[in-house]
């Protein structure tokens, strides 16, 4: 879904930035996905982005921590501070990653 | 141990017409964990609170923290904002406040946090199999 120039974002586990987050663009599913490392009790600084396919709502309602072993395909890495929030830092990102993903993808094939 | 009972206080006092901003009382702890260096004045950032060091460090799932509390980071014209966060296992943390400070900051160094891991927020989670800790298919 997109909000003007930006894209519309679902998220869980705010810390500073949402550390999971899901955002439609294009027609394909992304999962943002910075999961807390329990070896040195931090979070990094980095998202693993995947493609995802469809996710019932039903299903966004309980944990999301299994989502990226739903992914159909990793896309890359991406550091924090290269998705560009909104000043709430909740509710859009700007797609200049989103697209920057994809390109990395087509190339890839 | 999280959660500390203060959390759903603000829930309901919030929902019963408090102002999120003024809801946290100036003498509880402030506590944001992590060891990247601390936003600059005027960024926002999270913390959690609770009635001692303790109570807001349960709170947070991170090894290292910077404590201050309420009051001083208001005393010096920053903010203290509630704000309720859901976690990736679906646990509403209800000790998640949003902080602006303005000026020098009031927070402590570094310290590790006083709570065992078990017993701060998401400690009690199985992690995964073949990942570092709780989460995600690692690529």
């Amino acid at each position: 879904m997109t909000n003007g120039d930006r894209v519309s974002i679902q998220y869980r586990d705010f810390w500073d930035v949402p550390r999971i987050f899901l955002a439609t663009y294009r027609g394909q599913l992304f999962l943002f996905d910075c999961p807390f490392d329990e070896e040195v009790e931090d979070y990094p600084q980095v998202y693993h982005v995947f493609a995802m396919p469809p996710v019932a709502e039903q299903e966004l309602a309980g944990s999301w921590v299994d989502l990226s072993d739903k992914a159909l395909s990793y896309l890359g890495d991406v550091p924090l501070d290269g998705v560009l929030f909104d000043p709430s830092k909740r509710k859009t990102i700007d797609p200049t990653v989103l697209d920057e993903l994809m390109a990395r993808k087509a190339v890839a094939g | 141990m999280f959660p500390h009972p203060c959390g759903s206080d603000f829930a309901d006092a919030v929902k019963n017409g408090a102002d999120p901003g003024t809801v946290v009382p100036d003498e509880f702890t402030v506590a944001h964990g992590g060891t990247t260096p601390l936003p600059p004045a005027g960024a926002k950032f999270s913390c959690t609170a609770g009635p001692s060091v303790e109570a807001a460090a349960a709170a947070l799932p991170h090894g290292q923290l910077r404590s201050t509390t309420a009051g001083a980071i208001r005393t010096r014209g920053g903010t203290v904002k509630w704000e309720s966060e859901m976690s990736r296992y679906a646990v509403l943390n209800q000790q998640h406040v949003n902080v602006v400070e303005v000026g020098p900051t009031s927070f402590s160094e570094l310290q590790p946090n006083p709570v065992p891991r078990k017993l701060r927020i998401g400690g009690n989670v199985k992690p995964k199999k073949g990942g570092s800790g709780s989460g995600g298919r690692q690529p």
